[in-house]
């Protein structure tokens, strides 16, 4: 399974042409969507703010670099905020052959070591304490789940295929999922994920949609449990597409070496 | 108060009454009908949180708690089998955990043997793996693998395996339950409910009997007592009803006697309920069981009062409709009386501080009203039904006659032996009295409840293995300054704590951060045991936890909160002795706050609840009984207009509350919601012979003015009432009596007590003191 970078991952979409609902099915719609340019290297900041349905928040910051290699990507990231965790850095080698484990890197300053993780976390885990998995972060195959077109709908003024998704993998969190399309830029604009019991479970928005470097980029990403009223925002700052960047930098001794 | 006038107004109403009678049929009927629409918005409750009132500060403390750990509630399930290595039993424990995690409302998290986060430590690195592959192996060397990488961590093994493999413990952490507000939209079933009932129905299926499962965890503990609390309500009531069929059958003789009290029984709790239904008043099974039980004696008793005045009347003069006018002139005050002093009594249950008490309080004064109500509009109609007979040609000869000239002979043996009786009854209550020194109170489920009762035999063999636990506490520990939490040096107390917790005879496990902290740590050299400790870097204790996040750990937040400002531990118990787990508690917090000297130390979750909840039930049970004494005494001076009138109406009714108080001492029966209930509530019912018997013997001593005269005269006439209505209400208590559940059989054991001591100061006491205080005035004088 290929993953790309995170944060460019439900961003980065490009209309290809005008496409009508009765000529096209989900599925081809979906697989528009993971057909976008996104550049063939990427680089952006990526802020982070958990909240709690309390109003307490967590925020991190890091800064963040990725290659695509042909169907694998490279990428390499730094976290610069809080203090304590400054220069903690992953490198991740993502392999688009679904049987073979991503390889992951680890560089803990205050160990002052790079420690090789292996295995895999489930894809269906929350990244990083947020409201994310890493299948949300991801772009999948699109086989791996079945698309169903349901219907255009105008939202925020803009016209949009609503698609309804229900994943083959019976592990995954969600029992099926609503996503709002915007038919002029492919960008997911919104989307709901249903729970086992079919109850809605996590609402998904995306805003401050615009063109960098001629890509459709989402500035903002926003998921919300609203069973725990936990919600991440997910902003994306500075995104350049195509930069200059040498394969030497996604390894373990760049990651060591640090910002 | 002239009574005399009083009567007069009761037989002008009952007159209103008899020649509108289908007026009255019709507006019943109509009453009765939104009263029913009301009973199907009542919504039971189940939490414990609900018992306390909104301002109190043990809720406010775990209301916050909640908002910064989530929910403190969980379900676990205990699996057992001969080997839970077995491919067979690892693919039902697999099963049994992905069903739980999507098929229960609220889960939020499954932690099990085969859904884990588990790091092993490798020479340059980490490796993230399930204990457990997707794929389970068939082989045995692979199923020994797995067996062998469960306990490779000690510190996790003790927590999740039993020590000889028959054992695990899956644990499902939930998700917070909504607000009251947000459910009742989509359900009448509190969500700790849906909760226990789920996990209950998905373990207990079928396809996974070979994992003997066992469930534990509170919401599973309420829905299984909500459950055996409505059987047993069943069965008690439906002894209630045939016990004091009999007795009416017995007492009256008569099919109309029968139907007349027991239709407006049911009426007024129909009334009552829909009532509380439509005001949206707090209920529980608790609270339900006592407004039912108690509404169903008084409503009995009443009647019983009124239909004993009309049955002679009937029987001497045949005259259906004026017999029914004069036994609500004569009775219609005394019924109305002995309702609002026991529904006085009721009231005082407002002075606890905890929202069950006061809603007993509540419930069944509406309730009561309902019963003065039927009792006064209903009981006549009904009894108006039906044709004039022949007057009994002599009155003498007819039961009636001969019970009361036989309760008159009673009188005056009373007052002949007057100075026995009262050396008896001060040596009874002295006795009694030093009983009440002993009163305990008690929370746990095996003091309350009893291993009798099915559910809770489980739940305490549960308790009893290696790793089954009922109940938790949490220790929470607010640090004065943002990201303190995280500093080794706190992390280490917290350590040094827990080892603390581990001294301690009750507990089980605990679980903390210092947990997640010392697992990285180890894992990241190596699985090194030397590392398994707190670093004594704060940089590094940071890294730890962020690691351990991008691992795909989610723990971390349950222990720590977002702003590293409060760090919580959690003790498991493995059983709950409520005197020994306060000691536990303050020791912990003793600690705690010598370890932490600048930080706010406090335990939340369920078992300081209950020990907060044991000091409010043993306050509020000295002042709701003080209170319903006053407020008794204050309504009898009211009333009868002498202070001598009120004490005498409240020295026969102050024994009983010490024979129950004493007897629970004695027989060392705790006090718990339902036995704090009976001292206030016996002393509201016990009071109403009291003035069944002042207000006739008043009325007496006016027309004849000799207390003997009077005294024996009362007997005549309300003897025979005074002693069916205590023998109706005590079988109707006893009820309980043949209950499994402890509380239930000893509260019906102490208010069969109470009303059978209340009968037997009425019968002696009372008519003694009277005469002693010469209530009604000097007789040389008045004759």
């Amino acid at each position: 399974m290929k993953t790309k970078h995170f944060a460019l991952l439900l961003t980065a979409l490009m209309a290809v042409c005008n496409i009508h609902a009765a000529d096209i099915s989900g599925r081809d719609i979906m697989q528009k969507v993971k057909n976008r340019e996104d550049g063939d290297t990427r680089y952006s900041t990526i802020e982070m703010t958990l909240i709690k349905k309390s109003g307490q928040k967590r925020i991190r910051k890091l800064e963040s670099w990725a290659m695509d290699i042909d169907k694998d990507t490279k990428k390499i990231m730094f976290f610069t905020y809080p203090g304590d965790v400054k220069g903690t850095g992953f490198l991740t080698w993502d392999y688009d052959d679904t049987n073979k484990n991503d390889d992951k890197w680890l560089y803990l300053p205050a160990m002052k070591k790079t420690r090789r993780i292996s295995g895999k976390s489930s894809k269906t885990d929350y990244f990083m304490g947020s409201d994310f998995t890493y299948n949300d972060m991801s772009t999948r195959n699109v086989d791996e789940e079945t698309h169903t077109f349901l219907r255009e709908e105008i939202l925020d003024g803009h016209k949009c295929w609503v698609i309804k998704s229900v994943p083959k993998d019976k592990d995954e969190i969600y029992s099926s999922r609503i996503t709002w399309i915007r038919q002029d830029c492919l960008v997911s604009v919104k989307a709901e994920y249903y729970d086992k019991l079919n109850k809605l479970h996590r609402r998904f928005t995306a805003s401050n949609i615009k063109i960098v470097q001629d890509i459709w980029t989402t500035g903002v990403m926003n998921m919300e449990n609203v069973q725990t009223g936990h919600k991440t925002i997910i902003q994306i700052g500075n995104p350049k597409y195509n930069v200059k960047v040498e394969p030497t930098l996604f390894t373990v001794t760049k990651l060591e070496k640090g910002l | 108060m002239d009574i005399i006038k009083i009567n007069s107004k009761f037989k002008w109403m009952a007159n209103w009454i008899i020649s509108h009678r289908s007026v009255v049929i019709g507006v019943f009927f109509a009453f009765i009908a939104f009263s029913f629409l009301g009973t199907k918005r009542m919504i039971m409750k189940t939490s414990f949180d609900d018992y306390f009132v909104s301002d109190d500060p043990m809720l406010i403390k775990t209301n916050e708690f909640k908002s910064i750990f989530g929910n403190d509630y969980y379900v676990a399930v205990l699996v057992k089998n001969e080997d839970i290595f077995s491919a067979k039993s690892l693919k039902l424990i697999r099963e049994l955990s992905n069903e739980l995690k999507d098929s229960l409302s609220y889960a939020e998290k499954v932690t099990s043997l085969t859904d884990i986060e588990f790091s092993v430590g490798t020479e340059d690195g980490m490796t993230i793996e399930q204990i457990v592959p997707d794929e389970i192996p068939t082989d045995q060397a692979s199923l020994d693998l797995i067996k062998k990488k469960a306990y490779s961590k000690p510190y996790q093994a003790k927590k999740l395996v039993s020590k000889d493999g028959t054992m695990t413990w899956i644990m499902v952490k939930l998700r917070p339950f909504p607000e009251d507000s947000v459910w009742k939209k989509t359900s009448d079933i509190g969500p700790d409910m849906i909760t226990g009932k789920e996990a209950g129905l998905i373990a207990h299926k079928e396809k996974y009997a070979a994992l003997s499962p066992s469930v534990s965890g509170m919401p599973y503990l309420s829905y299984e007592k909500v459950q055996y609390m409505k059987s047993e309500m069943g069965r008690m009531m439906g002894f209630a009803f045939i016990v004091s069929i009999i007795v009416m059958l017995i007492v009256t003789r008569s099919l109309r006697g029968v139907i007349a009290p027991l239709l407006t029984s049911i009426s007024a709790l129909i009334i009552g309920f829909g009532c509380i239904g439509w005001l949206g008043l707090y209920v529980d099974m608790t609270t339900v069981m006592i407004a039912l039980i108690l509404t169903f004696a008084c409503s009995i008793a009443y009647n019983i009062h009124l239909y004993n005045f009309f049955k002679t009347r009937f029987v001497e003069t045949g005259k259906r409709k004026a017999s029914i006018i004069e036994a609500m002139c004569e009775t219609g005050w005394g019924v109305t009386l002995s309702g609002l002093t026991t529904m006085a009594a009721m009231m005082t249950f407002l002075a606890m501080h905890i929202v069950p008490m006061r809603a007993i309080g509540i419930n069944t004064s509406l309730c009561l009203m309902a019963v003065l109500l039927t009792c006064v509009f209903i009981t006549p109609v009904v009894l108006s039904f039906g044709k004039d007979r022949e007057p009994s040609p002599n009155m003498a000869k007819s039961f009636e006659g001969y019970v009361g000239k036989h309760f008159e002979h009673f009188g005056s043996l009373v007052l002949a032996k007057h100075r026995s009786i009262v050396a008896i009854a001060i040596a009874i209550t002295l006795l009694c009295g030093i009983g009440l020194i002993y009163v305990e109170p008690a929370f746990d489920v095996e003091k309350t409840v009893g291993r009798k009762v099915p559910y809770v035999k489980s739940f305490l063999e549960l308790c009893e293995t290696e790793l089954g636990s009922m109940y938790a506490y949490d220790l929470m520990i607010t640090l004065p300054n943002d990201n303190d939490a995280k500093k080794p040096e706190n992390l280490q107390k917290l350590d040094s704590l827990a080892t603390i917790v581990d001294g301690y005879k009750l507990t089980k496990r605990h679980n903390s951060v210092t947990d997640i902290v010392k697992d990285m740590n180890c894992t990241l050299n190596g699985n090194d045991m030397k590392y398994y400790k707190i670093p004594s870097d704060a940089d590094m204790v940071a890294q730890l936890l962020l690691l351990y996040e991008n691992a795909g750990g989610t723990e971390s937040e349950y222990w720590m909160d977002y702003d590293y400002k409060r760090l919580r531990l959690q003790i498991e118990l493995n059983s709950y002795n409520s005197n020994e787990v306060e000691l536990e508690m303050e020791d912990l917090q003793r600690e705690a706050r010598k370890l932490f000297p600048d930080a706010h130390v406090s335990t939340v979750g369920n078992i300081p609840q209950f020990t907060v909840m044991q000091q409010y039930v043993e306050r509020g049970q000295m002042w709701s009984m003080l209170l319903s004494v006053l407020v008794i005494g204050i309504i009898l001076f009211i009333i009868f207009g002498s202070w001598k009138v009120a004490l005498v109406g409240m020295i026969p009714n102050i024994a009983p509350a010490i024979i129950v108080g004493g007897m629970m001492g004695w027989l060392d029966y705790p006090l718990d919601m339902m036995t704090a209930s009976l001292i206030p509530m016996v002393l509201g019912i016990a009071v109403d012979d009291t003035i069944h018997f002042i207000n006739h013997s008043h009325v007496a001593y006016d027309r004849c003015g000799n207390y003997e005269k009077a005294i024996n005269m009362t007997f005549r006439t309300e003897g025979m009432a005074i002693v069916m209505s205590t023998i109706i209400i005590s079988a109707t208590f006893s009820g309980f009596i043949i209950s499994d559940a402890t509380q239930m059989s000893n509260w019906g054991i102490l208010a069969v007590a109470g009303m059978v001591s209340a009968l037997l100061a009425d019968l002696f006491l009372t008519p003694i003191l009277f005469k002693y205080l010469n209530v009604f005035g000097v007789e040389n004088r008045k004759e």
